[in-house]
């Protein structure tokens, strides 16, 4: 029983490692190291995580291998992961290269603006990701 | 835990590995592309995997209330 516990922990290591390793997903196929190296990539990284992780807690649920009310939590921690990842706002235009300075300095704070929002979304939806992947690893700490 | 149940993790846990690594690669080829073009990855590009993922949230959701309706 031990053995086949053991077996369980693997696989949902091998679910961390996949949906939580931001920094260090590689591809099987190119073996082209995938490391976010934008905001915008990592955006589109949390939004494929949550994608994956969508389709995991729906297998998991499916199969009773985990509780409805675990699934729900589930399912609420990866919605309001995409919804903080929705509502960044778009980003500034830029004013015209000649524009007077005043533009140029309303839109360099707007874009800091921008910024600090997009770093929040990110650190929240990250939070969120990480709670609904412990719904889905606490299966091996069950006896 | 059973047997059965840890086929049935190990068989999510392979296939959610799997699944990430096509995304990966999806991601990778965006990446590129947009390089190729001078830019960043668009707010388009990250709406529509955004869209998929909603995709998937709604299909948890409608699962969950199927389950919700058979046991009531």
């Amino acid at each position: 029983m031990r053995k086949l516990i053991s077996y369980s922990s693997l696989s949902f290591a091998i679910i961390l490692i996949a949906l939580n390793a931001f920094l260090q997903a590689c591809s099987p196929v190119t073996n082209e190291p995938f490391v976010p190296r934008s905001n915008p990539e990592t955006l589109a990284y949390i939004a494929v995580s949550i994608k994956t992780m969508a389709r995991s807690m729906d297998a998991a649920y499916t199969q009773h291998v985990i509780s409805q009310q675990d699934a729900v939590k589930g399912l609420a921690y990866l919605q309001s992961a995409k919804n903080a990842v929705s509502q960044v706002p778009p980003e500034p235009v830029p004013p015209a290269p000649d524009a007077p300075k005043a533009d140029w300095d309303a839109y360099k704070v707007a874009h800091d603006s921008y910024v600090a929002q997009q770093n929040s979304a990110i650190s929240a939806a990250q939070t969120a990701l990480a709670l609904a992947a412990a719904i889905l690893d606490a299966q091996e700490k069950q006896p | 835990m059973n047997g059965v149940q840890v086929i049935q993790i190990l068989n999510i846990a392979l296939q959610a590995y799997a699944e990430m690594g096509g995304s990966i690669m999806s991601l990778i080829h965006l990446r590129e592309t947009a390089r190729r073009e001078g830019r960043d990855l668009s707010p388009e590009e990250i709406q529509a995997l955004l869209d998929e993922a909603q995709a998937e949230l709604d299909h948890l959701q409608a699962d969950i209330e199927k389950g919700q309706n058979g046991a009531s």
